[in-house]
């Protein structure tokens, strides 16, 4: 039983965020905010890159860094503490785990390096339009040409895919089996459709017409996957839950030095006990949000997917519901303040608003708890 | 990051649940152990087996009888204890005056009560509480007046929980009435077969006696009585409710509940299928699961934090708050998990030695009566609003 951070976790978060203090602060990401081309900063994304971020979750034989979900966990806060508008969620862990898990040491070779230079990012489309979070509903297909593969259909909310160089894709083949293919974002009738997500992020609706993709594009066979895109959608909870936590305890923060220096009736308002009993409800709401975190965390090392689910879904549902109690706490005891752009406040309730919506909401992660018992 | 027990703990857990199974003849039967009130004879059988183990004082150092046992072990043999059905025995003596008297007392104060308290000779009860001093505890009113070698005390305590079984009660005295408030209370060790003393039952909705009003009228208490020194009995109070709010977060008893509630729910029926099948249901045990998980977790944190620094911290007060709440709606939850059968009204149902003929299903008779019964725990050991207050002072420095 140990809850503490090794050297090695401490080092990774202070190196990065070191790198966010000196080339992201909050004037210069809300440059990046309003840049309407590009919804990140190149400049922070090779930082990182070059840093060696981008391969924490990727083995030592693609000479990634090995991590796993307690390293994922320490950078994911940390890229919420500094509002990271950045594609490592899409590319370095999602696009990242996919290669991994899916591919073969080809398609692995060949896209790997391009996802630890930051050059060639990837992204990975989860859900179809109308289906909310079932995975398993694709109506996207994948006929055989001979020379390759033809896909028609359409992916919705791909986080990061404005920034992709490839997207993996799933796709139903004759005979009712999913495979997953790899779609390059410059093919032909590939038809993206950017935008920013609520916390700034950029990610882009995906329309696939016709698409030809060659036959070493097809990442999976024999219906396992399903079962990939679950556990990379895992991943993707677990980095929202770390950053769930990560803009709770910033979110915190920022509203107990509010109490103490605002002053109202001749005192500071943290004085009176109806905005002290909130804030020790905050305090604490975030104490078990991070012990859920810490469950999920230690859930990815296991083996059985069953219980890696459960846990994953538990951890997610709880968080959700802590997210959305501090968000909205934390503006309302700020008052006025709480609702406007220019003060961080509001940058981290985005962040937290967006973390419930993302990979399940609170329903369907309790309903996966359940289902999953 | 390693959320599973390592192998010493392990290894201690099975030597725990060994011994557990070797006394099953003392656990109490799966519908009355819950929370039950048990007759002062099943709690002493256990005592006195745990007793004869040498582990009826975990936490107390080994060269005064305890086991000397770490926070965790503590936390392992607590789970494992209600996992098996075994009686949860009273904290007064073992986890409130003992280590008071350990850390405080004197030599000739350690060689008379911490014997008869590790043996289960005698029983104490927990004097704080007055009718003029509930959350503001420092208002303490009975008063200790020094006569020679004696104390004459004269006051009222309340809320006073076993005082009928008790043989010892410690008290917080005041003993100056001209400084501040915390400054002139002393604690007081006072026998219970003192002319007197009179102890008047306090009947609770549940329809249980469990607390009491004791009366203390002109009572010669013996000075070689007073716990450390005259006037500085508030810092021996704080003390011993730190250590009262740990385990105060009942994880090993809520769990075995909720283990409990998972079966109810398997049988009782709700339009034709079964509770566990019922989404309505479903949700809210769903959500009282992880509530659970949440708790767990974080007193496991808390409790790594004592072992490393020796003593738990004002963050304690969290693991209060979230435990009374989760022992609430776990009651409230088998309460609705009953149906009509929640509404025939039977307390001594909450004996665990009642066998009068229910009605409808067994767990229903004590349904509740035992949601009544943990009204009070959000409520008992500072209520929740005074954790409120400790963190928003202690940990936020609002």
């Amino acid at each position: 039983m140990d809850f503490t951070l090794t050297e090695e976790q401490v080092l990774i978060r202070e190196s990065l965020s070191k790198a966010f203090q000196t080339d992201y602060d909050f004037d210069k990401r809300r440059a990046v905010l309003e840049d309407a081309a590009t919804f990140h900063s190149p400049a922070m994304w090779s930082t990182i890159a070059e840093s060696g971020f981008t391969g924490l979750l990727a083995p030592e034989d693609s000479d990634g860094f090995g991590g796993g979900a307690a390293e994922l966990m320490v950078v994911a806060e940390e890229l919420a503490r500094h509002l990271s508008l950045e594609p490592f969620l899409s590319s370095a862990v999602m696009a990242v785990r996919l290669l991994d898990l899916a591919s073969d040491a080809t398609e692995r070779t060949l896209r790997m390096p391009g996802l630890l230079s930051g050059e060639q990012p990837g992204a990975v489309a989860l859900y179809e339009p109308g289906e909310r979070y079932a995975m398993e509903n694709v109506a996207t297909t994948a006929v055989e040409t001979g020379e390759g593969w033809r896909l028609n259909g359409a992916k919705a909310v791909v986080i990061g895919a404005d920034a992709a160089a490839w997207i993996a894709v799933s796709a139903k083949l004759e005979g009712d089996d999913v495979d997953i293919f790899v779609v390059e974002t410059d093919a032909n009738g590939v038809k993206r459709n950017p935008y920013r997500l609520v916390d700034g992020r950029g990610a882009a609706d995906l329309e696939l017409k016709d698409v030809v993709v060659p036959l070493s594009a097809r990442l999976t066979s024999g219906g396992d996957a399903v079962a990939i895109l679950s556990e990379v959608e895992d991943w993707a909870v677990l980095t929202m839950a770390a950053e769930s936590l990560g803009a709770m305890e910033c979110a915190k923060d920022l509203t107990l030095e509010y109490l103490k220096t605002r002053q109202q009736f001749g005192q500071p308002i943290g004085s009176f006990q109806v905005l002290q009993h909130d804030m020790a409800n905050i305090l604490s709401e975030v104490e078990y949000a991070r012990s859920m975190v810490y469950w999920a965390a230690a859930a990815m090392a296991g083996d059985d997917p069953i219980t890696r689910r459960h846990t994953i879904s538990g951890a997610k549902a709880y968080i959700d519901k802590a997210a959305r109690f501090v968000a909205e706490k934390t503006v309302q005891m700020h008052g006025g303040v709480g609702v406007t752009d220019e003060y961080a406040l509001s940058h981290y309730v985005k962040r937290l608003t967006l973390t419930q919506i993302l990979f399940g909401d609170r329903d369907e992660h309790l309903t996966r708890f359940l289902e999953t018992a | 990051m390693q959320l599973t027990y390592d192998e010493d703990q392990i290894a201690f857990r099975d030597e725990v649940r060994a011994f557990m199974a070797d006394k099953a003849q003392l656990a109490l039967g799966e519908d009355a152990r819950h929370g039950m009130h048990l007759t002062k004879d099943e709690v002493i059988a256990w005592h006195k087996a745990l007793a004869e183990r040498g582990w009826i004082a975990p936490k107390w150092p080994v060269e005064h009888g305890g086991a000397g046992w770490d926070p965790i072990q503590v936390h392992i043999f607590d789970e494992e204890a209600f996992a098996a059905g075994m009686p949860r025995l009273p904290n007064f003596g073992l986890n409130y005056v003992g280590p008071v008297v350990i850390h405080f007392g004197d030599d000739w104060q350690k060689e008379r009560f911490l014997g008869p308290i590790l043996s289960g000779d005698e029983f104490w009860c927990q004097g704080f509480s007055e009718p003029g001093a509930g959350s503001d505890l420092a208002a303490v009113g009975t008063r200790a007046q020094r006569d020679g070698d004696n104390y004459i005390v004269s006051g009222q305590k309340t809320w006073t929980t076993q005082a009928h079984w008790a043989d010892w009660m410690f008290t917080l005295v005041r003993t100056d009435r001209e400084v501040k408030k915390q400054e002139g209370i002393s604690f007081l060790l006072i026998d219970m077969k003192s002319p007197g003393i009179t102890v008047r039952p306090i009947m609770t909705l549940d329809g249980e006696h469990q607390v009491n009003e004791v009366f203390i009228d002109d009572v010669v208490v013996p000075a070689k009585n007073l716990v450390g020194e005259e006037n500085k009995g508030w810092d021996y109070a704080k003390f011993l409710l730190s250590n009262e709010r740990t385990g105060i977060a009942g994880v090993g008893q809520s769990k075995s509940e909720f283990a409990r509630l998972k079966m109810i729910a398997k049988t009782e029926k709700r339009r034709g299928k079964p509770l566990s099948e019922d989404p309505l249901f479903q949700a809210k045990m769903a959500e009282l699961e992880l509530e659970l998980k949440a708790l767990e977790i974080t007193n496991l944190r808390m409790l790594i934090e004592e072992k490393d620094k020796g003593a738990p911290g004002p963050i304690s007060s969290i693991l209060k708050i979230k435990g009374s709440e989760i022992q609430q709606t776990l009651a409230t939850l088998t309460m609705e998990a009953a149906g009509t059968y929640a509404a025939p009204f039977i307390p001594d149902a909450l004996d665990a030695s009642w066998n009068g003929e229910p009605a409808g299903p067994a767990f229903a008779a004590a349904a509740t009566p035992y949601y009544f019964y943990r009204r009070k725990a959000s409520i008992y050991g500072g209520s929740n609003e005074i954790q409120r207050n400790i963190i928003a002072k202690q940990l936020l420095g609002l």
